[in-house]
């Protein structure tokens, strides 16, 4: 039997709260002190988790390759995890059309660059940025200017674009396009990677179904090799604030599990000593 | 770069905070059964670990 002194408001509604932000459900109950400690605990151990891991610790994934079950215990947080299944969604229909020459859904592109320029035996190392347009028949053109590797300014003329998918767990975004001359004629490419944008990459599987039938592991396998050990500790940062908000839910649902905490005091020492075990 | 073994304290003291409050509505008591518990923990966590040191010396 909760104690009447808790202010439990609409449990349910307290509990909904509770579950998508910690602590908001005990902040509508004016339980100020415990939606501080539930805030700061459960999302500073969710995000702590995310930093150590480099921010994909967290990601949903199910297939016949990768089932990541522990993610039924990171949508326990709330928002902060829901995400997931958004980019699950994104990754694998990008990841269904593949590579596809163009730019997607957007008519120009301004970047920064980091790659190199091929052509024929030739290879070297550029950084600049490229800007590109796309008319309204599918044609990009566009330009790179920067510098080479002797640090020379260097500026190319720039026909067609092959973007890897958006939606993909990775900061890179490879890209590639052709050098032409001022008559048209291709004379090289330049090959390298633009910076993809954090909610394209954030949250998003390590790994999936291509539209051919195989599976692309190569991001699980390198999130893996880079990070070791401490991929695994972020992701159980992650589990356990998830476990914890579970804690807290049931509290803006029920009410404190042992009492208001003067028991002791009140029964003498009768009530309050089932907390004891621990 | 931090030893990970040392993320352990932060994480036991969120641990012990949240536990703590919800099982108790009064801050005094919450904070007061958290602190022991989070020295429970370390001194649990520091004997095992002890221990595992101890019969891994000649491996």
């Amino acid at each position: 039997m909760t104690d009447s002194r808790v202010p439990l408001k609409n449990p349910v509604l307290a509990a909904v709260l509770g579950y998508l932000i910690p602590g908001l459900g005990h902040a509508y109950q004016g339980r100020f002190f415990k939606a501080t400690v539930y805030a700061v605990c459960i999302l500073g151990t969710f995000f702590a988790g995310m930093a150590l891991g480099d921010w994909q610790p967290v990601y949903y994934r199910m297939d016949s390759e990768h089932s990541r079950f522990s993610y039924f215990s990171q949508v326990m947080v709330g928002l902060p995890a829901l995400p997931a299944i958004v980019q699950d969604n994104r990754f694998q229909r990008d990841m269904a059309m593949g590579v596809l020459p163009g730019l997607d859904n957007s008519s120009s592109l301004e970047s920064s660059f980091v790659g190199s320029l091929r052509a024929g035996r030739l290879v070297v190392p550029i950084s600049g940025s490229i800007s590109l347009r796309q008319s309204a028949d599918s044609i990009v053109t566009g330009e790179f200017r920067g510098t080479n590797a002797e640090m020379e300014v260097v500026k190319y003329q720039l026909s067609g674009v092959n973007l890897h998918p958006k939606v993909y767990p990775s900061r890179d975004r490879e890209c590639e396009c052709q050098v032409v001359d001022p008559d048209g004629k291709r004379v090289g490419s330049i090959q390298g990677v633009i910076p993809r944008a954090f909610t394209d990459w954030c949250q998003v599987p390590l790994g999936g179904p291509r539209g051919d039938g195989t599976y692309d592991n190569t991001s699980l396998a390198a999130v893996h090799g880079r990070l070791g050990k401490r991929f695994d500790l972020a992701s159980v940062f992650t589990w356990i604030a998830g476990l914890l908000n579970v804690l807290a839910i049931w509290d803006a649902f029920e009410g404190p599990a042992y009492g208001y905490g003067d028991e002791d005091e009140a029964s003498n020492g009768r009530v309050g000593s089932e907390g004891d075990d621990e | 770069m931090i030893e990970p073994t040392w993320y352990v304290v932060p994480l036991t003291a969120s641990i012990a905070l949240v536990y703590n409050a919800s099982r108790y509505e009064l801050p005094a008591k919450i904070i007061q059964r958290a602190i022991r518990m989070f020295i429970t923990i370390l001194l649990g966590m520091a004997v095992l670990y002890g221990v595992l040191y101890f019969l891994s010396v000649r491996l």
